[in-house]
């Protein structure tokens, strides 16, 4: 590690994505003028940017407040750019655990996941054979939403 | 207690030998078992989506209609890509993953277990109804891509096409929450010691999937609801009569469909990552070019989309022929560490690792055929061409399929308790070999000579029917290699009368090695220490080491 601030290997995932995304989707409109193309890519870079600041939080509250940064303003930039593709290695105690800080009981079984799957065919269905279809498939699905939230509160 | 000690079938046990009822499996929320479900589940719509080929080559192998109109083959054409993309090339992954991601990482299950049940019936429930347009006046019949406008309200007014849509909104939906799932896993589930360059690469691989997933198949989803309001309720999305664009459809499924073909080879290439080090004995070569190889075909494969459209003349044809071009790279870096792995290996030439190596030679015909198809000028000289069909088979069925299998050989053993027969997998792997090159060699050929794909007939003064007789002929020893597979695994793994597998018989390297065969519930009693990629070989080098000090003390007060 060469100073600055450490950016864990779960952010950098997501960062690369969408540093790629941003870069190619400025020169593909100047480019070709498309939109359809343009605004997908701005989608993924949107969408794993949200992921990034989602996982920026994660990381701070797991592992305590990152680094403080070292070097001038240029520096500082390089290895910002070195560390989201990969090049400069996140130290051991940034990478070693996962982010959660324990483990939840894991269910042994459950029904429900069956049914919200029988729901979900019937509303499927529904849409295309029509409403003696729907509102089966809504009954249940009103049926899994209640019964997977109260087998939850049990736990 | 080992599964020496064990008697009788092993599918669909626990690690006490006990036989899971159908209950146990619909109710289950463990990774193992819905691993399984969704493995065989790929397998069933295999074969079925294997049999509408079958009926293909028997229309194809010589002039004319024999068996079956237009319509009909239509819908078989479009059936047999939408089941092997979506209901058998993804369950397949997603079983794969389900199984060995968290036992990789030494985890006791996946981060949101009920979650992932559901992932599992939304996807069956997507192909059954997907299928079901067989039984209700015609499946969909406009070829897995549903380009518009054929498959609008009036050129597709059937039930079939509106259950295509429905299932593969299952389809999608299932694989983003499945993937949702995965990247959590990994990110917060992980042993103590498991950094993320310390993971076995099939988890990284599934890693870059799962991102790919979570960021293409809503586009995918997205289009195929638009698709849905266009048909039923009136909408104009791909409609340019009414100010749409049909090529917005193309846009759309190729922004999904392009990184889709890596959804469907990376998780493979993990397999083979994973077998090619063991059975050469040897660690990975470069672990590292190997993790950033696959990151680097997770991100451009998003800036490629357009190679599928340089024929419709409103694309931008050099910015998607150098982004294309481009992704050859990481993949040539990763074939280079396959043989530098193998180079200097005691190579075991186990059924794995024939298929692995069958993989690499038959990947690396349908991976150089893709810059041809990457270089608009021959891309449209070929497109739409047996060119196209040669290439992309050559890169899911030689690519995918031959590592599926080469994950069945290696990782049954470690599912079930039970080892397949090596015998009959040779026979399987030869077979296939032979007969997948015999089918689809010579489609280059009539490719290139300008046999239109998608279509049940041709004129005999074409020239073509000899080499469709070969490549009939070919179909057929492909479909008896499956039967050969089929029978390996009834015999010695549902029937129970394959050789105890032990916890560890390749001598593996990554976690799931560590653990019985099949694994407890929660997966381990104990993990080894995680001090490297290799956690599992280091143990048995440090349990060798420690066996041959004790040897040595104990010769030593005889000897002195």
């Amino acid at each position: 590690m060469h100073g600055g601030r450490r950016v864990a290997e779960e952010l950098r995932f997501f960062l690369r994505t969408a540093a790629y995304t941003v870069v190619i989707a400025v020169i593909y409109w100047f480019y070709s003028y498309e939109t359809a193309g343009t605004v997908m890519l701005i989608f993924v870079s949107f969408a794993t940017g949200i992921v990034v600041s989602i996982f920026f939080f994660a990381v701070r509250a797991t592992r305590g407040q990152l680094d403080p940064h070292a070097g001038g303003p240029l520096h500082r930039a390089g290895m910002s750019v070195a560390r989201v593709i990969g090049f400069a290695e996140p130290t051991r105690e940034a990478n070693e655990e996962p982010l959660a800080a324990g483990l939840e009981p894991i269910p042994t079984g459950s029904i429900w996941p069956l049914v919200a799957g029988i729901g979900a065919t019937l509303l499927g269905l529904g849409l295309v054979y029509g409403p003696w279809l729907l509102l089966p498939g809504i009954a249940v699905a009103v049926l899994t939403v209640w019964g997977w939230l109260t087998q939850m509160d049990a736990r | 207690m080992t599964t020496a000690e064990l008697e009788g079938p092993r599918v669909g046990t626990d690690h006490a030998g006990q036989r899971a009822g159908i209950v146990d499996y619909l109710t289950t929320t463990d990774h193992k078992r819905i691993g399984l479900l969704y493995l065989f589940t790929g397998i069933g719509f295999f074969l079925i989506s294997g049999m509408l080929a079958m009926f293909m080559r028997a229309e194809l192998t010589v002039p004319g209609l024999q068996f079956m109109d237009e319509a009909t083959y239509n819908e078989l054409f479009t059936m047999h890509g939408t089941g092997m993309i979506f209901f058998f090339a993804s369950p397949v992954f997603f079983g794969f993953a389900n199984y060995f991601l968290p036992l990789q990482i030494g985890a006791p299950d996946v981060a949101f277990p009920r979650l992932n049940a559901l992932t599992y019936w939304l996807a069956l429930s997507g192909g059954l109804i997907a299928f079901s347009g067989f039984f209700v006046g015609g499946a969909a019949s406009f070829g897995w891509t549903g380009y518009a406008p054929l498959s609008s309200e009036i050129f597709s007014p059937n039930t079939g096409t509106n259950l295509w849509i429905v299932g593969l909104i299952f389809s999608g939906s299932s694989g983003i929450l499945g993937a949702v799932n995965f990247v959590a896993t990994v990110f917060t589930m992980r042993a103590p010691g498991m950094t993320m360059f310390r993971l076995p690469i099939f988890t990284w691989n599934v890693l870059v999937t799962a991102l790919l997933v979570m960021l293409t198949f809503p586009v995918l989803t997205s289009a195929l609801v638009m698709l849905f309001l266009d048909r039923t309720l009136g909408a104009h999305f791909f409609d340019p009569a009414a100010g749409g664009s049909a090529i917005l459809w193309q846009h759309l499924f190729w922004f999904f469909g392009h990184p889709e073909v890596y959804i469907l080879i990376l998780p493979f290439f993990g397999i083979v990552t994973e077998i090619i080090p063991v059975f050469s004995r040897k660690p990975i070569f470069g672990y590292r070019a190997f993790v950033f190889a696959t990151l680097l075909i997770g991100v451009l494969s998003y800036s490629v989309w357009a190679h599928h459209m340089f024929a419709t003349g409103v694309v931008d044809n050099l910015f998607f022929s150098i982004t294309s071009l481009t992704i050859a790279i990481p993949t040539g870096v990763k074939f280079f560490n396959w043989i530098a792995t193998m180079f200097r290996g005691r190579i075991r030439f186990d059924t794995p690792m024939l298929f692995c190596i069958g993989f690499l030679f038959m990947f690396l015909i349908g991976g150089l055929t893709g810059p041809f198809l990457a270089s608009p000028a021959i891309d449209y000289a070929v497109t739409d061409t047996y060119f196209v069909v040669a290439h992309f088979h050559y890169v899911l069925l030689g690519g995918s399929v031959f590592a599926a299998f080469a994950g069945f050989y290696f990782w049954l053993p470690k599912m079930t308790g039970r080892r397949m027969d090596e015998r009959l997998g040779r026979i399987h792997f030869w077979t296939m070999l032979i007969g997948m090159n015999v089918t689809f060699f010579p489609m280059h050929i009539l490719g290139l000579d300008g046999m239109p794909r998608r279509v049940a007939d041709y004129p005999a003064s074409a020239g073509w029917t000899g080499l469709n007789e070969i490549i009939t002929a070919g179909s057929v020893v492909v479909a008896f290699s499956v039967l050969v597979f089929g029978w390996n695994l009834v015999w010695n793994i549902f029937l129970g009368h394959g050789a105890p597998a032990g916890d560890d018989p390749w001598e593996g390297y990554s976690l799931e090695w560590a653990t019985t065969s099949p694994p407890p519930h929660h997966n381990f009693t104990h993990l080894p220490p995680i001090r490297s990629e290799r956690p599992v070989f280091d143990a048995r080098m440090a349990a060798r080491a420690a066996a041959r000090e004790a040897a040595e003390v104990a010769r030593g007060p005889a000897s002195g």
